[in-house]
């Protein structure tokens, strides 16, 4: 080794010791953690342990459970689900008082959706594939389907079932309804389940109908004349108003401008109020509280006096659905006579005297330009009014963003603005709904360009500018002064803001400043609906739900329900048409159920009694008076009705037993078992009992027949409510009470046998009138 | 003999003391490669296969009970229902691999290599080294009949449902 | 029954009384007359003795206790005879290299490694490739470690090429007899910029589709220049470089699936076949470059060996071969034996490099980002790190950034050692002072005209700014890229000029690009935002 230089090798081996042993020990760290310490372990070593412990089966034990990864292989949705590696005891019903992960899942999804079939991300979304919990749940940056919980995995059902109405999803089903009531499809296009009716009523006579001061209110603040408005509140500032207001008020009708006042009689008019029942629909009254009384279907009626002329209130009233196509209101179809008379009481009757007094001493409004009258047209466009409201055949600009699939939108598409909120669509849906503006983004003055052309281009259409539209070809300081005085004017800014000394770039960014801090730059349309948290949850799930997943596969799809419309071209028909029975009634699938389903009515009620029911509505209870608003029939209608109702709402089916056994029903028994189960408890008899169901001794001194229970009443429907009353109405509080057939046939027999002495002696007529007429 | 080259100072040997630091180097540096490939090798075994689960669901037991047998070819086993319980046996050959077919008098034959097998699926004749496997039949928390292709059971058990 | 004592030293001829094997392992007729076992004894010792004359077969020298052991161990070896058997002390030197070679190897190493786990799971098509990676991210046992160590490995290979580079630039590795080897490792840089380019697209994610996406469109952007001088019709070599790369007219199954190829069989085929040149090169050459040593034997003419065994010499073969290399008469001043000394060094920085890697891998995982969807474009969509610098220069022109500026870089790096061929002493670091001198001053130049330039174009916008009806090939030739190459091409004649040096000049323009690089890729990586406008920072980008 003579003549070799020497080499600190020794220092490499030190490294060489060093990086190893560290290496070697990293090594094994990750493979303990891999091996060891994954959380999936814990969950499924309690759950085995909570088998083992209640189970005295020796069968159970943990070397059968062994602790793996499990997963549902979905090829067909091209899928796999490794939820159930944590969530283990998902579809084990011993699991429901655990918490998560190890409970059971809620209600009995799994029974229609076996988890080895469906998987769980189809419907709770998140990371399938993933083996930790907040990769799994996709709260991880680069995963935009996060975990759904709670009513928004409702969101999910529209992928395969496309009904209107989904079943077991009533959030969802709710938030559908509403966007069709608020009137969302005006403005955005929202899919092939939300119908597409203009929602608010009509403008072409609003000229005729309303003052110019109330409308000016009105579109300044719909809240401080309706409490509860449907039209949402635009926010819109005074120059906006006035010009909207003057555009409105050439929408003049002719024919009721024509009229003459006439002075109705107010008592007559009283009378009609009583009988129409409008108070079903309409508040009409405050109570000792002042809280309003009265139905939320049609809007309230207090202040009415203070809104329309009584000229236009009664050409309304003989014919509303011309001036609100899709009304629900009842056909009553006034006469001339009758809607001067209801009008006048209503005038008198619904009137705000205090507020009449403050307008008498306020000033008069500034006479109309045609520029504001011009500019209002154009307004009336860039809002969107038209969505709403039919107008001279304008159509409805459907400017707003498609919603067609608004709910896979790529999260970093949506508009935030400067709101601090999660980016998720959830979180972007709910609060655009409850709050559209907080979605509002503070303008920023681009780099380049001239500060005075940004401004102007971002102020308009909220502004009105009296004279020109466009800025003014001069410095650019002389057109900042120019749009801080017409802002000034137009009611956007403060009167008392004066623009600051310096360059025109300090004044553009004032300028800037003091519009934003206003709102009025980068305007969001969308207005505020004013919704509760709730309906604003309800709108967001059914929102969510307009995706572009669809089904995988054919075999995925739900089957479609058809749901049967009630239309028919008969005579009844006809009937139904001009008094609109199904704006109360439900018939077979259509209609609205603010009185009773008839779909079965038939069965149910006597062919006399319903003949006079219709000629003389009465209530069934006795703390309820509101009944069937009185129609005033002709009789051959009453008759046609009754005959109709009786013949073909009827299910052959219905009551069978009853038909073939009733003659071993035995009244007496049935008495016993009214007692023993305590009817009595809610309902009347002979004027004692509670007050839940209907009495069954109604008196009604001027009806034609009895109108007790058993004069009502037929034994077929009887013996299968009281078998089961909810298979005939889902949401009756009567209860099921376990009836065995012959029981159901005495119960039955006592309460046909509850007639009217009084009416007993007369012979109620059964023949229709036809027949009557041919003896 | 040492011949001159031999002799010259490159073919002396040195007086090595123990490099201890040396062996601690080369030794764990060796350590560290062995755990890496140790490691490594454990990569061509997933914690999960992609495939369905070996644990089957077939539905409720009524649909099974009553009836002497019931094939279920997409799962490649029957069910049978005696007096005792339910059983299942796999339709999968154990020579090598093929399908069984079951004959009208109740027994098994397989096309492949010509082995078959009685009603109760012991070996009768051919390759096959021995009977058709019994699986493990049990009932999930839902109460569904559950098979487990990877666990064979004796011929006399049965699952009472 | 006879018991087997197995003999364990080298050189030991002693046969034993019991009729043992020889120290060969043979059985035959020894010399001292002893009667030889019968065969079936004969059989049974064979196979007794078996493990241990298995070792010996393969192990044929004996322990390393000598320095000829030493040498042995190294030539006698297939792996390790590319090594020589006795090494300069200055090459092991850790400030000579930086061992920047062998982290760069030992990197590749561990790819290939890592690679192949991949590939045991990932599946190269458009349906598959990212629920693939979903897998072994989360089922796979050593999955996410394998990926992670491959990621960053990948990223530390590309960044390790370049400073082995830089580090064979500045310490004038390229000159004579190393030219050629220069070239060879410039081309291998190139294959590792182009298999990391490759491996990027397949986890089929956002990153991976905009970042291909933007990679075709550059290789499609010889367009910009055949349209402006109109012969695109007939002359289309940017679109069929596009569709020769993508097998289609966008990124899709086809591109995948010839990534993938390129990815795991064509480009380490040919990596591994340059590697194998470069290797061989590097011991042709006379070994890593050193300063002379100072026994003046080195650059010595053609000489006849009289003498073709010497006694001071056990090199083998190679003292009998006339040529030119250097190495041939080299003394044994300053070199150690390559084993153990230098396996260590190699040992403890392949050691070190696998430390660090695992570490990252360990702590930090590889981004995966959503499913790609053309729908729905990254914004900004940025090429890997390695190609920002061109991206900047691309979005002044896509012809100049894209194909003009990477081909003039790379043909010039290879063009180094024949246009600079002064004789100077090797290994040394910037040539000595004024070379450091010269590195500093273009570094500052380089920073300068970068930052100057970018400022400008940011407040000022470029040509189409100022003259929008200007003709296309107008800004092809004049925009910040050709603004740099000028530029710095203009400062190195004039740096050749004054110190009347090419290795000044030299050392110059590599400074000035090597800066450049660093800024450009700083800069587009951190100051770029949506729309590739200019950002202070990520926290200053739009929301949307």
């Amino acid at each position: 080794m003579q003549q070799q230089k020497s080499y600190p090798v020794n220092r490499l081996k030190i490294v060489l010791v060093l990086a190893s042993v560290s290496s070697l020990v990293m090594l094994l760290m990750a493979a303990f953690e891999e091996n060891f310490t994954a959380d999936w372990r814990t969950h499924q070593q309690d759950y085995v342990n909570v088998l083992v412990e209640n189970s005295s089966d020796a069968a159970i034990q943990p070397v059968n459970y062994p602790l793996e990864i499990r997963q549902n292989y979905l090829q067909e949705l091209d899928r796999v689900d490794r939820c159930v590696t944590c969530h283990v005891g998902i579809d084990n019903p011993a699991m429901k008082e655990l918490s998560q992960p190890l409970t059971t899942h809620p209600g009995d999804i799994l029974k229609h959706h076996p988890a080895d079939k469906y998987g769980c991300t189809i419907c709770h979304q998140g990371q399938g594939r993933a083996t930790d919990k907040d990769a799994a749940h996709g709260h991880v940056p680069f995963w935009d389907k996060p975990l759904l919980v709670g009513d928004f995995v409702q969101a999910s059902c529209t992928q395969c079932h496309h009904d209107v109405e989904v079943p077991q999803a009533p959030v969802l089903n709710r938030g559908r309804q509403l966007l069709s009531e608020l009137g969302c499809v005006g403005c955005h296009k929202t899919g092939e389940n939300i119908t597409a009716e203009r929602v608010g009523p009509q403008l072409d006579s609003i000229g005729s109908k309303v003052t110019r001061r109330w409308l000016r209110k009105w579109l300044a603040n719909p809240g401080d004349y309706l409490p509860k408005h449907k039209m949402p509140n635009y926010q819109m500032n005074s120059g906006t108003v006035d010009a909207l207001a003057a555009y409105l008020m050439t929408a003049k009708n002719e024919k009721i401008d024509r009229l003459k006042k006439i002075e109705g009689d107010y008592d007559e008019g009283a009378t009609i109020y009583r009988e129409a029942q409008c108070i079903v629909c309409h508040v009409t009254k405050l109570d000792y509280a002042d809280n309003p009384v009265g139905g939320q279907i049609g809007p309230s009626l207090l202040k009415i006096g203070n809104k329309v002329n009584q000229q236009w209130l009664v050409t309304f009233l003989q014919d509303p659905h011309s001036f609100l196509p899709h009304t629900k209101m009842p056909g009553y179809h006034f006469s001339k006579k009758e809607a001067i008379d209801l009008s006048q009481f209503a005038i008198e009757e619904w009137v705000d005297y205090d507020l009449l007094d403050t307008e008498e001493k306020e000033p008069a409004l500034p006479a109309v330009t045609p520029e504001q009258v011009q500019y209002g047209k154009l307004l009336y466009a860039e809002l969107g009014c038209a969505s709403c409201h039919e107008l001279q055949g304008l159509k409805a600009k459907r400017n707003a963003p498609d919603l067609t699939r608004i709910g896979s939108t790529p999260v970093h598409q949506l508009s935030f603005g400067d709101a601090k909120v999660p980016h998720t669509i959830p979180d972007f849906l709910y609060t655009k709904i409850k709050s559209p503006k907080s979605l509002h983004h503070h303008f920023e003055l681009p780099i380049s360009g001239e500060a005075s052309v940004s401004i102007w281009e971002n102020l308009k259409p909220l502004a009105i500018f009296s004279g020109t539209h466009s800025l003014p070809e001069s410095s650019e300081a002389d057109r900042l002064d120019w749009i801080l005085k017409h802002a000034i004017t137009a009611g956007i800014l403060d009167k008392e803001l004066k623009m600051p000394e310096g360059t025109t770039a300090e004044q553009a960014a004032w300028l800037v400043e003091v519009f934003n801090k206003s709102g009025s730059l980068n305007p969001l349309k969308m207005p505020d609906f004013d919704l509760s948290d709730n309906q604003a949850a309800s709108l967001t799930i059914a929102l969510m739900s307009l995706s572009e997943t669809g089904a995988p596969s054919k075999r995925f799809e739900a089957p479609r329900q058809e749901k049967m419309v009630f239309n028919p071209k008969d005579e009844f028909g006809i009937i139904e048409r001009h008094y609109r029975c199904l704006s109360c009634h439900k018939i077979r699938e259509s209609g609205d159920l603010l009185a009773s389903d008839l779909t079965f009515e038939g069965n149910r009620a006597n062919r006399q009694w319903l003949y006079h029911y219709l000629n003389n509505p009465y209530s069934m209870r006795r703390m309820i008076t509101i009944a069937m608003p009185i129609f005033h029939f002709p009789d051959e209608e009453s008759q046609l009705m009754a005959d109709y109702i009786s013949n073909v709402f009827v299910d052959g089916a219905m009551g069978l037993y009853w038909k073939l056994n009733h003659k071993k029903a035995d009244a007496k028994r049935g008495k016993n078992l009214f007692d023993v189960k305590g009817c009595i408890a809610c309902h009347q008899l002979h004027g004692t009992g509670g007050d839940v169901g209907p009495s069954l001794t109604t008196q009604v001194p001027e009806f034609p027949q009895g109108t007790w229970v058993g004069d009502k009443l037929k034994g077929e429907w009887v013996y299968t409510w009281l078998k089961n009353p909810q298979a005939i109405l889902p949401e009756t509080i009567e209860p099921n009470l376990g009836l065995s057939d012959q029981e159901a046939l005495d119960l039955t027999a006592f309460i046909l046998s509850l007639k009217n002495p009084e009416y007993q002696k007369k012979t109620a007529p059964s023949k229709t009138i036809k027949e009557q007429e041919s003896k | 003999m040492k011949t001159d080259l031999e002799k010259s100072p490159r073919f002396q040997q040195t007086q090595q003391r123990r490099d201890f630091l040396g062996i601690a180097a080369a030794w764990s540096a060796i350590a560290t490669v062995c755990v890496a490939l140790m490691g490594a090798l454990r990569l061509p075994i997933p914690w999960a296969f992609p495939e369905s689960s070996r644990r089957v669901k077939l539905g409720s037991p009524s649909l099974f009970q009553g009836i002497a047998i019931t094939q279920l070819p997409e799962e490649r086993l029957w069910i049978f229902s005696d007096s005792q319980g339910l059983y299942a046996m796999s339709a999968i050959c154990t020579h090598l691999g093929c399908v069984v077919a079951r004959q009208e008098n109740g027994s098994f034959f397989c096309p492949c290599h010509g082995s078959r097998f009685d009603a109760q699926g012991k070996v009768v004749k051919g390759p096959a080294p021995k009977g058709l496997i019994h699986l493990a039949l049990t009932l999930s928390t839902d109460g569904q009949l559950v098979v487990d292709h990877d666990k064979e059971v004796g011929s006399d058990v049965r699952l009472q449902a | 029954m006879e018991t087997e004592s197995t003999h364990k030293d080298a050189g030991d001829r002693s046969s034993h009384q019991d009729g043992s094997s020889h120290q060969d392992g043979s059985s035959r007729q020894d010399t001292d007359g002893a009667q030889p076992p019968g065969a079936l004894l004969q059989l049974w010792q064979n196979l007794t003795s078996t493990p241990w004359q298995f070792c010996k077969s393969v192990v044929r020298h004996g322990r390393p206790t000598s320095d000829r052991a030493a040498s042995q161990v190294i030539f006698s070896n297939v792996f390790l005879h590319i090594l020589p058997t006795r090494i300069s002390l200055h090459a092991l030197k850790f400030r000579a290299t930086l061992g920047l070679g062998v982290i760069t190897l030992v990197l590749f190493f561990l790819l290939t490694i890592t690679g192949i786990a991949l590939m045991v799971y990932y599946k190269p098509s458009t349906a598959e490739a990212y629920n693939s990676m979903k897998e072994i991210q989360y089922v796979v046992p050593t999955g996410r470690f394998m990926r992670n160590i491959h990621r960053w490995g990948a990223h530390a290979m590309v960044l390790f090429v370049l400073l082995h580079m830089a580090r064979a630039f500045y310490t004038a590795a390229y000159k004579k007899p190393r030219q050629f080897n220069w070239v060879i490792g410039m081309v291998l840089l190139v294959l590792t910029l182009a298999l990391s380019f490759t491996g990027y697209l397949l986890p089929w994610d956002q990153l991976a589709y905009w970042a291909v996406t933007i990679g075709s469109e550059i290789a499609q952007s010889p367009r910009e220049l055949t349209d402006a001088l109109g012969i695109t019709s007939w002359f289309d070599i940017g679109g069929f470089q596009k569709r020769l790369l993508l097998g289609s007219n966008h990124v899709g199954e086809e591109a995948l699936i010839r990534f993938y190829v390129l990815h795991i069989a064509v480009l380490p085929i040919l990596l591994c076949i340059f590697l194998a040149v470069h290797f061989w090169r590097i011991r042709k050459d006379g070994g890593l470059a050193r300063p002379s040593d100072n026994t003046g034997a080195d650059h010595l003419p053609l000489q006849s060996i009289s003498n073709p065994i010497s006694s001071s010499k056990t090199f083998g073969l190679m003292a009998v071969v006339r040529g030119q290399t250097p190495a041939v008469n080299r003394s044994m001043t300053n070199t150690v034996p390559t084993w153990p000394n230098a396996i260590y060094a190699i040992a403890a920085l392949s050691m070190l490099t696998f430390a660090v890697v695992l570490c990252l891998g360990l702590c930090f995982d590889a981004p995966l980002k959503e499913f790609a969807n053309p729908n729905v474009p990254e914004n900004p969509a940025k090429a890997p790190w390695y190609f920002l610098g061109l991206q900047e220069m691309v979005s002044y022109s896509a012809f100049m950034g894209g194909v003009a500026i990477p081909a003039i870089v790379v043909l010039g790096l290879m063009l180094v050692p024949y246009l600079d061929r002064e004789q100077e002493e090797a290994g040394v670091w910037f040539s000595g002072p004024l070379g450091k001198r010269i590195c500093l001053l273009s570094a500052l130049l380089t920073t300068v005209v970068i930052v100057g330039v970018l400022a400008f174009t940011i407040n000022f916008g470029w040509l189409r700014n100022w003259y929008p009806n200007i003709p296309q090939i107008i800004i092809t030739f004049v925009n910040p890229g050709t603004l740099f190459l000028v530029i710095f091409m203009v400062w190195s004649f004039a740096v050749t000029k004054r110190t009347n040096s090419t290795r000044m000049g030299a050392l110059a323009i590599f400074t000035c690009f090597f800066v450049a690089f660093i800024i450009l890729t700083y800069f587009a990586t951190v100051h770029r935002g949506p729309n590739w406008d200019f950002y202070w920072s990520q926290s200053d980008w739009p929301v949307h």
